[in-house]
């Protein structure tokens, strides 16, 4: 069950500039008419459209839970984890200045080694559904060219989370570049403890971390 | 009696809690590194790694005992009351800091629970749309404006700072063990609090445990989350492009602002 913290969202709507909201709910089918979905129209290309695939991908990993297996909740939620966030602009921004001595290969290896990790952990997690909820509060621009996608993850105790996503255009898709859950930036944890963890251990170690963890998911979840 | 009561209930304040509370880096993506935002590392540290060792060989073989022999129901009562008991401390401090909508909605929600939900043991409120909040007395001195100080992190209990150590008294006087006047109910409400946090918690600790370096994780989520909600839950746009590669006017997009930068690369 996607316990309390790392959690992500969902939903819907509206063009991709300027304040645009409406509280759009992804829950099960199964939740109460009022928290359910206000029948929003979600147009592609947008935002929102990114953080709705994600957080309906999260929604059905969770609902498969145990009867999937971490296989199967895996198989549902890697396409989406992979296409909604910008990996190589977060590898690069995670690695800092290290980012620029490594070689093109190393620098593929990792966003890629990047993305499984991010979508193992996803499937991981979310492995349990007891009526717990994403919306999409509302979504602004933040800069010309990132929007900020503002939700919240409502757990089954009632305790409500923030999911605060930074998209960036990349193409024609939007990505997503960082997500602050309750505040904290994802962005800068990767970037505290993986700078140091190159400083006093070396890329390679990093990487075989994540490798590691990954397999461990793999090998330790249901 | 009284004097047990204080000693349980801060044994329980000390193994109960290898907890999570909440946190915030006022530093973002590049201050979280280390040095003169954690002068306290080389005590931090093994502290950090002796609670972890706790949590796996005591706390966990527990947690996990206890939910091979009872069934969910069981534990979510369980769980239940003992977020209800916490409830007193996060709606005191909700009216400290002037947050009047939010101690209204804590204080209903401890009422509520405790009469409709045969004290604490029902989640009535839930279904009410009473939302859980987060407080404690170090959020209260922050938003009072004192500063955080070096970040601790004490054995057993887990991240905290300077700030925040007012707070570990508080709870024990909001707490319902120190006002049992029977010692083995005060020992049996401490063990079944230990078992419940591990339960709870465990999802978290395994959190921090999973991170590629765990102490920099926790100090670095614990710290931000504590700004996060001194701040009210506001996040300014400040910090939400902080460490982000932008765009620069005219170049909607990363792609363009690529673009136009090598274009100039090649056009000097």
């Amino acid at each position: 069950m996607l316990k309390k913290s790392v959690i992500t969202l969902l939903t819907c709507a509206v063009t991709g500039t300027t304040p645009a909201l409406s509280a759009a709910a992804v829950t099960a089918p199964t939740a109460s008419p009022s928290t359910t979905s206000t029948a929003k129209t979600i147009v592609a290309n947008t935002p929102e459209a990114t953080i709705t695939a994600l957080d309906a991908a999260l929604i059905k990993s969770m609902q498969g839970g145990s009867r999937l297996g971490y296989s199967g909740r895996y198989r549902i939620v890697a396409p989406v984890v992979q296409s909604a966030f910008d990996y190589p602009q977060i590898a690069s921004l995670t690695l800092g200045a290290y980012w620029k001595k490594l070689s093109p290969e190393q620098q593929k290896e990792f966003f890629g080694v990047l993305a499984d990790y991010t979508a193992a952990t996803y499937a991981a997690r979310f492995d349990s559904y007891n009526g717990e909820r994403f919306a999409i509060m509302r979504s602004e621009t933040l800069h010309p060219g990132t929007e900020g996608v503002f939700s919240t993850f409502t757990e089954h105790n009632g305790k409500v989370h923030r999911f605060d996503y930074i998209l960036q255009k990349q193409g024609d898709q939007w990505r997503i570049v960082n997500v602050f859950a309750d505040g904290v930036s994802d962005l800068a944890l990767k970037r505290a403890e993986y700078t140091e963890t190159v400083q006093k251990k070396g890329f390679a170690a990093l990487v075989a971390h994540l490798k590691a963890q990954i397999a461990g998911y793999a090998k330790g979840s249901q | 009696m009284m004097r047990s009561g204080v000693y349980l209930s801060g044994v329980m304040l000390a193994l109960g809690m290898l907890t999570l509370p909440g946190c915030a880096t006022v530093n973002g993506p590049q201050g979280a590194a280390e040095t003169p935002a954690d002068p306290l590392a080389a005590i931090n540290r093994p502290m950090f790694h002796l609670n972890m060792g706790l949590y796996d060989y005591v706390l966990e073989p527990v947690a996990t005992g206890y939910k091979t022999v009872t069934p969910d129901f069981v534990r979510e009562g369980v769980s239940n009351v003992f977020a209800n008991v916490d409830m007193p401390y996060i709606f005191i401090n909700d009216f400290l800091q002037g947050r009047g909508q939010q101690g209204m909605e804590d204080l209903s929600r401890f009422l509520v629970n405790s009469v409709f939900g045969l004290g604490g043991l029902f989640n009535v409120a839930n279904r009410l749309d009473l939302p859980n909040h987060e407080n404690s007395l170090g959020v209260t001195l922050g938003v009072w404006g004192v500063p955080q100080g070096p970040y601790l992190v004490l054995p057993f209990y887990g991240p905290s700072s300077l700030r925040s150590l007012p707070g570990l008294a508080m709870t024990i006087f909001t707490g319902p063990a120190y006002y049992l006047t029977s010692a083995p109910a005060q020992y049996a409400l401490t063990g079944m609090g230990i078992i419940n946090k591990g339960y709870v918690e465990g999802p978290n600790i395994r959190m921090v445990q999973d991170a590629v370096n765990p102490y920099v994780f926790m100090r670095n989520a614990w710290e931000q989350h504590e700004q996060y909600l001194i701040s009210g839950g506001a996040v300014s746009k400040n910090q939400l492009l902080e460490g982000l590669q932008l765009p620069p006017p005219g170049a909607s997009t990363p792609d363009q602002a690529a673009q136009s930068h090598e274009s100039k690369k090649g056009n000097p």
